[in-house]
């Protein structure tokens, strides 16, 4: 009987599945070709929907039964408690079935990518401890292993902050004060599809 | 002979105006937030039908939002009284 596989899988079982070595496998992910994260232990780990999707990319003839068990998770951080609270009832009013976390701290945050992989992390630019210019420089390389979007929402977005922006990894970005329909029409964009409908050249 | 002469004296002004600058950009930062958050609660309490609970929670947020913007202008005034003012640690304290 075929296995459905549901939670995210091993470099090993990737490896029994492929019916190839774990050294190969892990040379598909330093390629580019097998998306994966990382756990905070430093693992990699594969959801069966881009072990598929890398099956028929490459033509491999192997059967794979699997069922999609992401949740799609929208991580905000930002310390301004009032705003993200009020924020994550704006999103789950229009996006009910999306899981939305919150946190005022950086360096929470970038453990909780790890842990939860969202697919949208929506950061403040001015906090204590560690600002979102430091959060997005150790988001770098995250960014890489892990498909996660970053919507920057500041209080305060100067030509100088825009500036600084475009140099990170930040994906779109925009003010506290932008129309809420905008906002969360930006934010729905990001979780249902692969491109954003809302870009202009000036916020990304 | 003033002292400290005519180049320590641009140096001052030079330092006072970009005290100045982050000052009001601060300070901009500290009544955007709360103006932002305002602004989502008068949407929801215009376009949904909130519960009485949260009816309370919307007004006390946007009533909280007002005391934050009402301390920054202070800042403001104190900053336009003396363009030295020595900033609190923002966010301020709520």
């Amino acid at each position: 009987m075929q296995t459905t596989y549901k939670k995210p899988l091993s470099v090993g079982q990737v490896a029994e599945i492929c019916r190839v070595s774990k050294k190969t496998v892990l040379n598909w992910i330093y390629d580019g070709g097998m998306k994966a994260f990382t756990t905070y232990g430093g693992h990699y780990r594969i959801w069966p929907a881009n072990v598929k999707k890398f099956l028929d990319t490459t033509g491999m003839d192997i059967p794979f039964d699997f069922v999609d068990d992401r949740t799609t998770h929208i991580l905000v951080i930002d310390d301004d408690h009032d705003f993200s609270n009020i924020l994550k009832s704006a999103i789950l009013a229009d996006l009910p079935d999306v899981e939305v976390s919150t946190t005022d701290d950086g360096y929470e945050g970038l453990m909780m990518i790890g842990e939860l992989k969202p697919q949208l992390v929506i950061l403040d630019i001015k906090m204590p401890k560690i600002d979102g210019f430091q959060v997005l420089e150790l988001l770098k390389t995250r960014k890489l292993e892990q498909d996660v979007k970053v919507l920057v929402i500041t209080g305060y977005l100067d030509p100088e902050t825009k500036q600084q922006l475009s140099k990170t990894v930040a994906d779109h970005w925009m003010d506290k004060l932008t129309d809420i329909n905008t906002m969360i029409k930006t934010i729905a964009s990001y979780v249902r599809s692969e491109k954003p409908m809302f870009l202009s050249e000036d916020n990304r | 002979m003033e002292p400290g002469g005519p180049e320590k004296q641009a140096d001052d002004a030079a330092k006072k105006l970009e005290n100045l600058k982050n000052g009001i950009r601060e300070i901009s930062h500290e009544i955007n937030n709360p103006l932002g958050i305002i602004r989502m609660a008068v949407y929801f309490l215009q376009t949904t039908h909130p519960s009485e609970e949260k009816r309370t929670e919307y007004f006390k947020v946007i009533d909280e939002g007002l005391g934050r913007i009402e301390q920054s202008l202070q800042l403001l005034k104190a900053l336009r009284e003396n363009p030295s003012t020595v900033f609190p640690k923002f966010p301020l304290q709520r």
